[in-house]
């Protein structure tokens, strides 16, 4: 058996792929001075037209958090490839933390993005709230409520989130680590709301850069950091059509 | 550096209240010093966290603050006093706001208390 950590040494810090029409970028920067860190995020398929999209911060950073990291975003990915739902799937990852480290936190968020009903299906358990942005408008998808990060109580099981997805909407995860860089999570919050906007404009694959250029935290970063974007295909020709056609 | 707990009662039952007292910014650096500053919490009854002079906490900061929760777990409240709108937020983003009792001044806290501060 391949030994996990093995795999993520060799992952790459950026990635970007297309699947069906979204457009998946995905930035991972350790702290400066530090070789691997707490931080994570990725994309995978989960059924035909679902796409999973996982990110996570173990408190802490640097190298030793990297393997709490590994095993935590593993055991996310294992419980939604069995067919949980994003809450049962925290629900899980949570009961697996407390076995593995009971002394360690995480906070994640894993969400489920159905391109063919164009909605996100996700769960939070103490993270930063995504940020969405496009034709109708900028907005962190935060809640009244809010779900405890993982590892803290036993029977965690945060709740299920549900929000459309209109087509050339920008979907943005990130961590701490660029929204409170220097300290400042107030103007971290504003200034990525500007990035966000200004990425969504640009129009490109590699989305999760643009942020992180936009946040200068290209090379600067004292704290671990991860950003993840989803861009929803604009609306094919028949389906503005078919809106017309239902007078949407 | 300036002492960061600068005041905890020294009750011995646990019918009393204790006050911690933070300054300044808490990150990795002082995580040791935060855990051990709360480490006696268990014994008091109300323990009451003096923000009004935090200027950030992080992840590793709320961590503590987490462990803080789990030792009183049942046995005692903790009033977090004083914290500033984005530490506020933090702890909703955390679901922690709801765990803990919090007030935005000493006079709304639900019950009186005036310590003896005494900063170094």
């Amino acid at each position: 058996m391949i030994d996990p950590i093995e795999i993520l040494e060799v992952e790459p810090a950026s990635t970007s792929s297309i699947f069906r029409g979204v457009r998946l970028s995905t930035r991972i920067m350790p702290a400066v001075l530090a070789a691997r860190g707490g931080d994570w995020c990725e994309t995978f398929v989960v059924a035909e037209d679902v796409i999973g999209l996982s990110i996570g911060d173990v408190c802490g950073h640097g190298s030793e958090k990297f393997a709490t990291m590994v095993a935590v975003r593993r055991a996310i990915r294992d419980a939604a490839s069995r067919g949980l739902d994003p809450a049962l799937t925290l629900a899980e990852a949570n009961r697996f933390l407390r076995r593995y480290d009971p002394q360690e936190y995480a906070t994640a968020i894993f969400g489920l993005l159905s391109i063919r009903r164009r909605s996100l299906v996700f769960a939070n358990a103490g993270h930063p709230p995504p940020l969405m942005t496009g034709p109708g408008g900028t907005a962190f998808l935060e809640f009244s409520d809010s779900d405890l990060p993982l590892g803290v109580e036993a029977d965690l099981v945060p709740g299920l989130r549900v929000v459309s997805m209109p087509a050339a909407t920008l979907l943005v995860f990130y961590t701490d680590g660029v929204s409170e860089r220097e300290r400042k999570p107030l103007l971290g919050a504003a200034q990525l709301h500007a990035a966000a906007i200004f990425a969504h404009k640009l129009s490109t694959l590699q989305t999760a850069g643009i942020i992180e250029e936009q946040m200068l935290l290209t090379g600067s970063n004292d704290d671990d950091a991860a950003i993840l974007t989803a861009w929803m295909p604009p609306a094919s020709i028949a389906e503005v059509l078919h809106a017309e056609w239902l007078g949407v | 550096m300036k002492a960061a707990l600068a005041e905890r009662h020294p009750a011995k039952s646990r019918s009393s209240t204790a006050l911690i007292v933070l300054h300044g910014e808490y990150d990795l650096a002082r995580q040791q010093e935060l855990r051990h500053g709360f480490a006696a919490s268990p014994l008091f009854e109300v323990v009451q966290i003096d923000m009004r002079d935090v200027t950030s906490i992080d992840a590793t900061a709320l961590s503590e603050f987490v462990r803080l929760k789990e030792r009183m777990w049942g046995f005692g409240t903790v009033r977090i006093i004083g914290a500033t709108p984005h530490i506020c937020r933090l702890f909703h983003i955390t679901g922690l706001d709801v765990r803990f009792e919090m007030h935005d001044s000493f006079r709304n806290a639900a019950v009186p208390f005036s310590p003896v501060r005494s900063y170094p």
